[in-house]
């Protein structure tokens, strides 16, 4: 195990090494001048030059790079562009509401997946289940942007349930009053294509021959399903919650926008928008490591849930 | 049995604890004076000599204090002294400024000044000057003073050889006789230069908090103005506090003869300010919560976001809903300007020859002017007949432009009699030389650019001209504008100050590579800036800049479209607010009234 763990960390250097020069290219070729963005209104090609120069992008491309390279290996990307903010502190002070919002979610919504999804396929091919299924069909389809409008209108702004938008200093207020409707609302939208993805799993296990040997053994429809054909399954379901875990690092740009979260995903769009490059980078990075570390963290769970798996 | 019960006193936890903290949020926040705002995009930072956005800017007003500020209700924008004794003195033919400042004016506490009072100087005035030339600063505000007063442009230099500037060395045009006199020399007459003063770019900063905060000055504001701030959460909050040593100042204004300004100004009149005690602004980015919290009694006031404005304004009068609340609406128009500019250089739409500028005049008559207002900006705009807005020195409610109706009859006219025809019948003009004719218009990818460019197609499509679309993003559109490489582009200019020149100067020759995107190059209209540069605010000055807009016209190197319209909507517990044309912070000059306002 401890062999394997350490060949696994060995493996993410080249594949860091990937990130970091598609980010880097892609930045000095497809985005913006940042000097023109911190010039102001009215400049010269003398001030946009000067500017430049302080944020090094006049230095050759094989000495950015490098610089990039420094920064990861001694995780300190500097101060903002935009804002002079420490890039570490950015990430750091964003990412407790991202987590507020996005673990709840993730939680509720493999929670509830499973639970419905095991019920879905216990009475597979009935009316109830082939209304469900509709109505999740009909769920994916419509855009999560009408979800969030639709939903912070009238449960925010019309019945008042929850408030339209904000967010506090302190967790308890903010999970018990400011992030129940986007979390709500997240794991709504999330549900429908879970539910759908996790009975089509409960289904190929529950025509597998081992349940058919439980029953002929006399065991209890509940104790075949809870048992046997719901261990079996959470293996493709912890694959699916490991490609999603990365994302709650990041958060939902639209949740967090639409609900004034001063979460990461936000403030990647607005670094974005003000082509502030180090904070796009550290955050790139920050999300590149964690997608690996995750799922070098699913893999070794897989031994965990099925003994059968063997590391190599 | 037992699980449901658990159940059920979770969820009466919940919900007790979610009107717990409800309820507590609005009983203690009310017990002081506040007013709440939000910002629709987030602020940078706090530093007055490198912000450049408005947020920030609007933060910095409330904390800092230039030297000059304008009369809230006077309309059109008048100066006013502010921390100076009165308006500064105006010498040599508008070469030489000389500001007296008012004593007993001190900065915020900071653990810097070490428990002493710190008083306003001339010499705060001076190091916040010299600081636009601080290479390492790079202010975006340098243009407010390069090239002006004597010995900065030189310091500028001296600093970029040696890596620092010297902020102890003189500056030749910038004496400090006294500590609370302070003369600028300028290298030519400019009468305009006083308008700088208002800004709050030249407000005083303490060199010594600067110098302690290095790192980043713009997280630590301290000046002498009404509020400082007391809580930041980055992107997200920001909570002013009325300032404890605030010099006394006690309203007054000239609200003129209209009934709204005479009412604030009856209201306010006499009183201490800052009324307000604390100012808590929040970024909501997204239109629509935004106007639910402002309609929700979360937020003051608020600008109506286009996509409400309909709704909030039908007709042009506030919605009976909202008037019902006790609302009150202001509308006026914004001293800015929506233009789309032509490059001057450009082998296709630039030029000075006759065909040139009748391809420009037909573009600008085949624009349907009525249909960008009404349809695209929900009537939140009025027509531009010329690039100088109302309420901005210079601007002439009689002049009227022969391009700025919408008159295709016209346009195709124009083109045919230039020899712009359709030669090979595909439905489109080709060049008086029999070439392909193809008009690059620049535009972002965004929704509301999209309508903008169905609007332009379907027009140029009726005069027969085939225009074709750069679709980039805002950043990188601006890189090519700024090296000439567009040949058209919407762009908007809001007024810095109340007078022509500061829209004029986008067209000034000389501020080609700066300035000038549309690259225009006119003797005539080059002579008439300069001639006016020279004079002080006066009707002849005014003359002078109607000449300008008349070449404007007939040149066409830019199409003014339109000045928006500023659609507010007010609380009834709020007294004293108004949109200033040019101020942007309105908390030193609005009250509340707490005992109106709602208890959620």
């Amino acid at each position: 195990m401890g062999a394997y763990i350490v060949r696994r960390l060995w493996q993410m250097i080249p594949t860091l090494a990937g990130v970091v020069l598609l980010i880097f290219f892609l930045f000095n070729w497809v985005g913006g001048d940042p000097a023109l963005v911190l010039a102001g209104k009215i400049t010269n090609a003398e001030q946009i030059e000067n500017i430049r120069k302080q944020l090094g992008v006049d230095q050759p491309y094989w000495y950015q790079l490098w610089v990039f390279v420094k920064q990861i290996v001694t995780f300190d990307f500097g101060r903002s562009w935009a804002t002079n903010e420490a890039v570490s502190n950015i990430l750091i002070t964003r990412v407790g509401p991202t987590l507020t919002i996005m673990i709840p979610v993730l939680l509720l919504e493999t929670m509830i997946g499973v639970v419905l999804a095991i019920g879905v396929a216990y009475v597979r091919g009935t009316l109830t289940d082939r209304a469900i299924m509709m109505v999740c069909t009909v769920a994916m389809s419509i855009s999560f942007l009408v979800y969030i409008i639709v939903a912070q209108y009238i449960f925010g702004f019309q019945l008042g349930w929850f408030p339209v938008q904000g967010w506090s200093d302190s967790f308890a207020k903010n999970i018990v009053t400011y992030a129940p409707l986007p979390i709500l609302l997240a794991v709504f939208v999330g549900l429908a294509p879970a539910l759908r993805l996790y009975r089509s799993f409960f289904l190929d296990e529950v025509n597998q021959d081992y349940v058919r040997t439980a029953r002929a053994k006399g065991l209890g429809e509940k104790t075949v399903m809870m048992k046997h054909v719901l261990r079996n399954a959470m293996i493709p379901i912890l694959t699916n919650v490991g490609i999603s875990l990365p994302g709650i690092f990041v958060g939902s740009f639209l949740l967090e926008t639409f609900f004034s979260i001063p979460g990461l995903g936000r403030e990647i769009l607005t670094a974005v928008n003000r082509s502030d490059f180090p904070v796009i980078k550290a955050a790139t990075v920050y999300l590149a490591v964690v997608t690996m570390m995750v799922n070098l963290a699913v893999d070794v769970l897989y031994k965990a849930v099925d003994p059968r798996v063997v590391l190599k | 049995m037992k699980s449901t019960r658990s159940y059920r006193r979770a969820v009466a936890y919940l919900l007790a604890a979610h009107c717990f903290f409800n309820s507590t949020a609005i009983f203690a926040a009310d017990k002081v004076k506040t007013s709440r705002f939000a910002f629709l995009i987030a602020e940078t930072s706090f530093d007055p000599a490198k912000v450049s956005d408005l947020y920030s800017n609007t933060i910095n007003e409330a904390i800092f204090d230039p030297p000059l500020t304008y009369d809230f209700l006077a309309r059109p924008a008048k100066l006013i002294p502010n921390t100076a004794v009165a308006m500064p003195e105006v010498t040599e033919n508008g070469k030489t400024y000389t500001f007296k400042f008012k004593p007993g004016i001190y900065f915020a506490d900071d653990p810097v000044f070490k428990g002493a009072k710190r008083e306003l100087t001339s010499y705060d005035y001076a190091y916040s000057l010299k600081r636009f030339y601080d290479p390492a600063l790079s202010s975006p505000w340098l243009w407010y003073v390069e090239g002006k007063i004597v010995g900065g442009d030189e310091a500028m230099a001296a600093a970029k050889k040696s890596g620092k500037f010297d902020y102890d060395a003189p500056v030749a045009g910038i004496e400090t006789p006294d500590k609370y006199t302070l003369r600028l020399r300028l290298k030519e007459t400019d009468y305009n230069f006083i308008y700088i003063f208002g800004t709050v770019q030249t407000a005083a900063v303490a060199r010594e908090v600067i110098e302690a905060n290095a790192a980043d000055p713009g997280a630590h504001p301290v000046g002498t103005g009404p509020f400082r701030l007391i809580e930041w959460k980055r992107s997200h909050k920001m909570v002013l506090e009325a300032n404890p040593g605030y010099r006394t100042h006690i309203y007054d204004a000239e609200p003129g003869d209209n009934p709204e300004t005479q009412e604030i100004y009856r209201q306010m009149k006499g009183k201490k300010l800052p009324q307000i005690q604390r100012v808590e602004i929040s970024v909501i980015e997204e239109s629509q919560p935004r106007w639910l919290a402002f309609v929700n009694g979360e937020t003051d006031y608020a600008n109506a976001p286009n996509e409400f404005a309909g709704f909030a304004f039908p007709g042009g009068k506030l919605a009976p809903n909202l008037a019902r609340l006790g609302m009150r609406g202001q509308r006026f128009v914004e001293p800015d300007l929506v233009y789309t500019y032509f490059n001057m250089e450009h082998p296709v739409v630039g030029g000075y020859t006759p065909e040139k500028v009748a391809l420009r005049r037909a573009i600008w008559l085949g624009y349907n002017f009525n249909e960008d207002i009404s349809v695209i900006r929900n009537g939140g705009a009025v027509k531009a007949e010329s690039p100088i807005p109302p309420g901005v020195a210079g601007y002439d409610p009689a002049f009227r432009n022969a391009f700025s109706e919408y008159n295709p009859t016209k346009a195709n006219a124009l083109l045919d009699m230039y020899g712009y025809l359709d030669r090979d019948g595909d439905g489109y003009r080709e060049n008086p030389d029999g070439s392909k004719l193809v008009i690059e218009k620049s535009s972002e990818p965004d929704s509301t650019s999209k309508q903008f460019d169905e609007l332009w197609r379907k027009n140029m499509d009726a005069i027969g001209l085939k225009m074709v679309w750069n679709k980039a993003k805002w950043p990188d559109l601006n890189k090519e504008s700024r090296l000439g490489k567009l040949a058209m582009w919407q762009l908007a200019w809001g007024a810095d100050y109340p007078d022509a020149e500061n829209f004029y100067q986008n067209l000034y020759g000389g501020n080609i590579g700066q300035s000038n995107r549309a690259k225009f190059k006119l003797p005539a209209f080059d002579n008439l800036y300069e001639q006016a540069r020279q004079l002080p605010p006066s009707p002849e000055r005014n003359k002078l800049y109607v000449e300008m807009a008349r070449l404007v016209s007939a040149y066409a190197p830019w199409i003014p479209q339109v000045h928006r319209l500023r659609s507010d909507v007010v609380q009834p517990w709020v007294i004293g607010y108004m949109k200033h044309p040019i101020l942007n912070a309105p908390w030193l000059f609005m009250d509340v009234d707490e005992s109106k306002r709602p208890q959620h």
